[in-house]
């Protein structure tokens, strides 16, 4: 079962809030990335069962939306913008460092599974440009001495096996 | 430097964003004001301050939700709900405005949002909020539930016959979900497609329902309008836009960032305020109104940014967003960026902007390595002119918008690059080249 | 261009209202019971709350409009915006596909805009396309080819390479349908088609933008629809292909006749293709009342059983206990000596006969033989055998009953048989033609039979078997059919029948001398 009953549950009383069983879709891709951390096809199969719809009304919104990633990614997944406001301030060179940096090319996972790389567009922050999204969390302003701090950062948060790396907001102890 | 600041009057002071706050400023004072008129005197209200939707089309505010059947009924006879629907789907390049409401004064969101359910007849209200904004989503939820726990949300808000509440809904990472009708497929969890139109979403909108819906920005300053008058709201803009707009100031200046201004103040002195071209270069270009508009040359800036002058100039004030670049920028590989983040937004339905942003952002990164050919800025205008006002949503026309204007107005700059083989801004700035254009070899 | 001043004063029309969405019933309640607008210059009537398209294909200038996502079973997309239109007072150009008409308007489908646009989605589409026609099997009926030479531009100054889909090149989607996407325009309609007429929810689109690509929903299930074959009729590109008619012919090649499809109680219109008598494919014939756009996988299939090698196609005499092909004289002669010698003669008819067939045999045989017979009609298929116990095995169209004629039998007062045996007379004399159960047949009874027959259907019926009379199929020969709700349909041949096989009152003609 890829798709936990406390997951079930939570869409459950979400279903008041909306007239149709359809309009869960979005919300419980959601849910089963923030849990998983990707949306994988027997996912996919389990959503349609719950919701009771067919197949391809999960799959064709699973693949529109460039969010739900339909592959596994890193524990770590570094998003950089690479759209106009960003790439003005630099973003190209940031991306350049990091490629050296994790050794691989944007669009690609660290062979070990700790790190993915993307290049996304635009993040809707561009007045702090450039800047990078960490799994949930944005980091604005960044330049390349705050990429590494961040990047040493994140690299011994998965070491010492934090819980909610990239997760600033979820935290429950941070934002309660 | 300008007066009177709407939405920024508090931002810079602590917990700004917690409803004890913004009641300790007057909050939710309109809102008891707009519950004590008729719902018709509030939409008179809107109408009179002049209030164009500040999500990029400019549409008057009051005429949209005058739009909205008064007591719609289905074919049986029944009375159809109405839904209101707060589009925060920010995506255009240049655009950052939303996100500082939500995260900063989202109760004035909130409490526009009540005063328009008062005015349309809506009785449920989605805030459809952009899927990277998790932190924003959070802050939303918790500002509504707050306001919820306080009465402004819920049955018989403030003792009053309206029934009304908001949830968030968060997409998932789709530019074209900005689009009215796209987002209404998206809310009720289908592919983000705009939709034909006619019939428009005061008709048939989210849920096969009658909806209005209506930028963050254009909800959160309507409290203000109620609580002080339209006129006084009129009176802040120009003849035709009326009160204060959060402009947005990317790129190249000293000081990007959101400033609130009249729709009085021109591009120059928007950029003047942002501290000017950074490191006192000189300025090559503006794209004025978030990255859909077509540019303007440095020459061309002196130019309000109401909707009705942008339009004069042959561009659009659009969402307020001013990306500025300077002389270093080379232009063509700036267009090239923006019309890859367009072929790769474009939701694919219409056959002119799937195949058209598809093959403009193949020409121009071909432009860009040095491999175009003269012939290539022929095309590239015929392409333009097949793909503008022919498909169901505006979208085709936001990519015409930025490759048109950088050809027109920056043709020798692709004359050099298609003469040179190469690009001579990167030759000459930043030798090496980084391959910046994915795909493509540099010469 | 016309003078649209004067056409509106022809009209008595004071005032142009072109009130697109608020409603229909402002034009029904008007002054003039029909409402009109000008296609072309020309006055048309048109029903309210038509679009501009089914306006023009009511007035029989739906040639005037090309397009690739409207198809006029399926729900309005407007995507493909081929068929966009020059409507007066209309800024932009409109989807004719999508627009309502209003009273009044003037549409224009031969402007320079309109065809400048044409010449661009054109262009937009084919840019991709892979230009296989020569190896294409849409060519010759395809909708991006003609209207490219209609509309399009001749030369493309597209310099990129095309966009290809190597992993759905020849992508078996099932046994049926084969799929291509490199020739995809991305109308999907088959999309539509399997979400809103057959609910199979069997096809999608995945991703967006220009990497759109069309997939099954589930690729362990593949296609799942009884009605496959009609995504390959809608396809407006060699995109979807039906298999069975793969790279078999040109369609340029084959005559198109109309015929009532035989498969199943309900009658389907189709359309025969063949070429020298030989059949290559069916397809469906709109018809409104029956089948709408769409015919069933069997049915389409079901030419396979008229061009069956095994079908008996030369009258055959018993020899020696075996069946031995002979010439019709001796067929004939045969088959009179028996029925007259016999003592009590059954005719059992299938209820795939034609109802002229039924009172044929009905009238002749009596009047040439005498009152020795008994007629019963067999069914025998879906477990039933009258028409009340028929009914719909899906929403659309297949029925429980796989004869065409069971109402035609029950009108023409053929009783059924009792049991579905036959064991109460010295002479059977057995009547169907390809589609009704083979009865059982008691012991110490002489057959005949009559009509289309396989080897195998012949042979399950043993040694009895004394005479056997090849008859026509209904695709071969003219008649009637009731179909399963009460609709009489009358065919005439569609192709000539390639054996010896006769019609019923020209193979009993001499039967008697």
């Amino acid at each position: 079962m890829a798709i936990s009953q406390q997951l079930k549950e939570k869409i459950d009383r979400l279903r008041p809030n909306f007239p149709t069983t359809q309009a869960l879709v979005i919300p419980m891709l959601h849910e089963v990335q923030h849990e998983t951390g990707m949306v994988s096809e027997d996912s996919m199969r389990e959503i349609a069962v719950f919701l009771q719809l067919p197949l391809m009304k999960i799959r064709e919104v699973a693949t529109f939306y460039t969010m739900f990633n339909k592959k596994a990614v890193g524990q770590v997944h570094y998003q950089l913008c690479s759209n106009i406001g960003c790439w003005l301030n630099g973003s190209d060179k940031l991306m350049h460092h990091m490629e050296q940096r994790l050794k691989i090319n944007a669009g690609q996972s660290s062979t070990d599974g700790k790190y993915t790389l993307s290049e996304v567009e635009c993040l809707g922050a561009c007045g702090s440009a450039p800047v990078l999204q960490v799994n949930e969390d944005y980091y604005e302003n960044v330049d390349l001495p705050m990429l590494d701090e961040l990047m040493q950062s994140f690299s011994s948060k998965i070491n010492a096996g934090e819980k909610y790396i990239g997760r600033e907001t979820y935290n429950p102890e941070v934002w309660p | 430097m300008m007066g009177e600041k709407i939405l920024t009057k508090y931002i810079a002071e602590q917990n700004c964003q917690t409803i004890d706050f913004y009641l300790a400023h007057d909050g939710y004072k309109a809102l008891r004001k707009a519950l004590s008129i008729t719902p018709d005197a509030v939409i008179e209200e809107v109408k009179k301050s002049n209030l164009r939707g500040r999500g990029g089309a400019g549409f008057p505010t009051g005429m949209k939700w005058s739009f909205m059947p008064k007591n719609p009924v289905d074919a049986d006879g029944r009375p159809r709900p109405k839904y209101l629907v707060c589009n925060a789907d920010e995506g255009e390049p240049g655009t950052f405005k939303d996100r500082l409401i939500m995260t900063k004064n989202p109760h004035a969101l909130i409490e526009g949002m009540v005063i328009a359910a008062h005015a349309v007849g809506a009785v449920r209200g989605y805030i459809y909020i952009r899927g990277e904004f998790f932190k924003e989503a959070r802050l939303l939820q918790r500002a509504i539930d707050d306001a919820r726990g306080q009465g402004y949300l819920g049955k018989n808000i403030l003792g009053s016959n309206l029934h009304f509440d908001l949830f968030v809904y968060r997409g998932a990472g789709a530019y074209i979900c900005g689009e009215e009708s796209a987002l209404l497929n998206s809310l009720e969890g289908k592919r983000g497609e705009p939709r034909l139109k006619p019939p428009f979403p005061a008709q048939v909108g989210a849920f096969g329902m009658p909806t209005c819906v209506n930028n963050v920005e254009t909800f959160a300053v309507i409290p203000y309008i109620i609580e002080h008058g339209g006129p006084k709201f009129a009176a802040m803009g120009t003849e035709k836009s009326g009160g204060l707009r959060l402009f947005c100031v990317s790129g190249q200046v000293e000081r990007p960032g959101i400033y609130e201004l009249s729709m009085r103040t021109t591009l120059r002195e928007l950029i003047d305020i942002a501290g000017g071209v950074r490191n006192g270069k000189k300025l090559k270009a503006v794209i004025p109104g978030g990255a859909s508009a077509p540019m303007l040359t440095a020459e061309e800036i002196d130019v309000p940014l109401c909707f009705d002058a942008m339009m004069k100039a042959q561009t659009m004030a659009g969402s307020g967003g001013a990306i500025v670049m300077s002389e270093d920028v080379c232009i063509v590989e700036a267009t090239s960026i923006l019309l890859r983040f367009y072929e790769h937004e474009s939701c694919g339905q219409c056959s002119q902007c799937r195949e058209g942003s598809h093959w403009l952002a193949r020409m121009f990164a071909r432009i860009e390595a040095g491999k175009g050919t003269h012939d290539d800025l022929i095309t590239i205008e015929r392409i333009c002119a097949n793909m503008a006002g022919q498909t169901i949503c505006a979208f085709a026309d936001a990519v015409t918008g930025p490759a048109l204007s950088a050809v027109r107005k920056f043709r020798s700059e692709f004359e050099d690059h298609i003469r040179q083989r190469r690009c001579p801004q990167k030759a000459m700035l930043r030798a090496p080249a980084t391959d910046s254009v994915r795909g493509q070899t540099h010469v | 261009m016309c003078n649209t001043t004067d056409i509106n004063r022809e009209m008595g029309k004071h005032e142009i209202a072109l009130n697109y969405c608020s409603n229909k019933h402002a034009v029904q309640k008007g002054a003039n019971p029909a409402p009109k607008l000008i296609l072309d210059g020309e006055v048309v009537e048109f029903v309210a709350g038509d679009t501009i398209l089914q306006v023009a294909e009511r007035a029989g200038r739906g040639h005037l409009i090309p397009r690739y996502c409207y198809h006029p079973g399926l729900p309005i997309a407007g995507t493909c915006r081929m068929c966009t239109v020059e409507v007066e007072k209309m800024v932009k150009l409109m989807t004719a596909c999508s627009t309502p008409a209003a009273d009044g308007m003037v549409v224009h489908t031969k402007t320079e805009r309109v065809l400048k646009s044409r010449a661009g989605v054109m262009e937009f589409l084919l840019i991709n396309h892979p230009l296989d026609c020569p190896v294409c099997d849409k060519a010759g009926e395809c909708d991006l080819q003609d209207n490219n030479y209609r509309y399009g531009p001749v030369t493309s100054s597209f310099l990129e390479d095309k966009r290809t889909y190597p992993k759905a090149a020849t992508k078996k989607l099932s046994e049926k349908i084969t799929l291509n996407m490199n020739r995809c325009v991305h109308c999907e309609r088959c999309v539509r088609f399997s979400e809103e007429v057959v609910k199979s929810c069997d096809l999608m689109m995945v991703n967006r933008s220009w990497h759109k690509e069309l997939t099954l929903a589930d690729d362990k299930l593949g296609l799942t629809s009884e009605y496959q074959g009609c995504l390959s009729d809608f396809c407006p590109v060699g995109a979807l292909t039906f298999n069975d008619f793969r790279f078999v012919k040109r369609s340029w090649f084959l005559q198109r006749h109309p015929s009532v499809c035989d498969g199943c109680s309900k009658g389907c219109n189709i359309e025969v293709h063949s070429e020298d008598n030989i059949i290559y494919r069916f397809t469906p014939a709109y018809n409104e009342k029956i089948n709408g756009h769409w015919i069933c996988d069997t049915g389409r299939l079901s030419y396979h059983q008229v061009m069956d090698p095994t079908r008996i196609v030369r009258p055959m005499l018993a020899h020696n206990g075996a069946l031995q092909a002979t010439s019709w004289e001796l067929a004939q002669a045969a088959t009179g000596h028996l029925l007259e010698t016999a003592k009590k003669v059954k005719v059992v008819i299938g209820t795939d006969a034609t109802i002229e067939e039924i009172r044929y045999l009905q009238a002749a045989l009596p009047d040439m033989f005498g009152s020795k017979f008994t007629f019963r009609s067999f069914n025998g298929t879906g477990t039933l055998s009258t028409s009340s116990q028929d009914k719909k095995l899906d929403h659309l169209l297949i029925m429980q009953d796989k004869t065409a004629n069971l109402r035609g039998a029950e009108e023409c007062k053929l009783a059924p048989l009792e049991n579905g045996q036959i064991n109460d007379s010295d002479l059977v004399l057995l009547v169907r033609f390809g589609r009704s159960a083979v009865p059982a047949v008691g012991n110490g009874q002489k057959l005949i039979l009559l009509g289309v027959w396989n080897s195998a259907e012949q042979a399950s019926l043993g040694a009895a078997v004394e005479v056997m009379l090849p008859g026509l199929a209904t695709v071969e020969k003219s008649g009637t059919y009731i179909n399963c709700d009460g609709i009489r349909q009358q065919f005439i041949p569609a192709v000539v029948h390639l054996g010896e096989g006769m019609a019923v009152n020209r193979l009993l003609r001499f039967t008697k001398k």
